[in-house]
């Protein structure tokens, strides 16, 4: 077994362990103090030099260290391993902590996002096809009353099914799609019903 | 290696290590060599090393530091009076829980 000494490395190479030995310390660093993290990285570079000592090759290469640093544990498993051997109890971290949606109740917010486009959805097609299609029919009956019962009846409807469709998909705006199309769909048919319906009162009033 | 058996092998490291320590000193490598010989036992440094320190902190390994013939000075640990009292109740505690398993699994139950 060679001798295996920093002066034996060459500076690349040393680097090379440096850099590895400081990733360790830093995965390290949030959770022990100094003193420990000194030890236990002195452990690794005295490891990854007993491992590099052991190749009976009279000059020690990079790719020797990659090979070395292949057979040991990435920095990250510090992180894990930090975390089940310290005494004190650990914060937990973010992607432990239950996120604030799981909290309240899961299949309500997943309801609510939906929902929110589904009446969004029924707002459109109140707008789009209900509506004209009662103003057909009360053009083809002759009947002022039928249209203006129909349609206001019809406008307020999509005017109520907008501001639900609005109102439950910013709520459940996390989940998909649907509530998106509940938003984008609201807030179209929502601008649109005002309009006719501000019309139709102009309208009713000359 | 599945989660179960990682988490089995990480709650047995202190016993583990405590009890290769308690027959002769060594050397944090060495302790990593020997588990890793034994079946069942194969703990990586990531594991052995935060180990170590943590119990050397809390007094159950002396440690000595001596020259070593590749590289940085290697750390010698051995066994305090807490780390062999530790050893036994450890001991104790898994030929107890060892015991009512090996039972439970036979189909033994009470």
């Amino acid at each position: 077994m060679m001798t295996l000494t920093p002066a034996t490395l060459s500076g690349m190479l040393q680097t090379l362990i440096d850099a590895r030995l400081d990733t360790i310390d830093r995965m390290l660093i949030e959770h022990l103090p100094r003193s420990q993290r000194i030890e236990i990285v002195g452990e690794v570079e005295s490891q990854i030099h007993e491992l590099l000592s052991r190749q009976n090759t009279a000059e020690i290469t990079r790719e020797d260290v990659l090979n070395v640093f292949r057979r040991l544990d990435p920095p990250e498993a510090y992180l894990e391993e930090d975390r089940i051997n310290t005494d004190s109890v650990l914060p937990r971290r973010n992607r432990d902590c239950v996120p604030e949606e799981r909290n309240s109740l899961p299949s309500l917010r997943h309801g609510r996002g939906w929902l929110g486009g589904m009446f969004g959805l029924c707002a459109l097609a109140d707008a789009i096809l209900l509506l004209p299609l009662a103003w057909i029919v009360a053009v083809l009956l002759g009947s002022d009353e039928f249209a203006y019962f129909a349609c206001t009846s019809l406008i307020l409807l999509g005017i109520a099914s907008s501001i639900a469709a609005l109102v439950l998909s910013v709520g459940g705006r996390r989940e998909g799609m649907m509530p998106i199309i509940g938003i984008i769909t609201s807030s179209s048919c929502l601008s649109l019903f005002l309009l006719v319906l501000t019309y139709f009162i102009t309208f009713a009033m000359q | 290696m599945g989660i179960w058996e990682s988490q089995l092998r990480k709650g047995i490291t202190e016993l583990a290590i405590l009890a290769i320590v308690a027959k002769e000193e060594t050397y944090g490598y060495r302790i990593i060599e020997q588990l890793q010989a034994l079946d069942g036992l194969s703990l990586s440094e990531s594991t052995v090393y935060p180990a170590l320190a943590r119990l050397a902190r809390v007094g159950l390994l002396a440690v000595r530091t001596e020259a070593s013939p590749a590289g940085p000075n290697r750390r010698y640990y051995c066994l305090t009076l807490s780390g062999r009292r530790r050893l036994e109740e450890l001991e104790t505690e898994w030929q107890r829980v060892f015991g009512s398993m090996q039972s439970l699994l036979k189909g033994n139950l009470p």
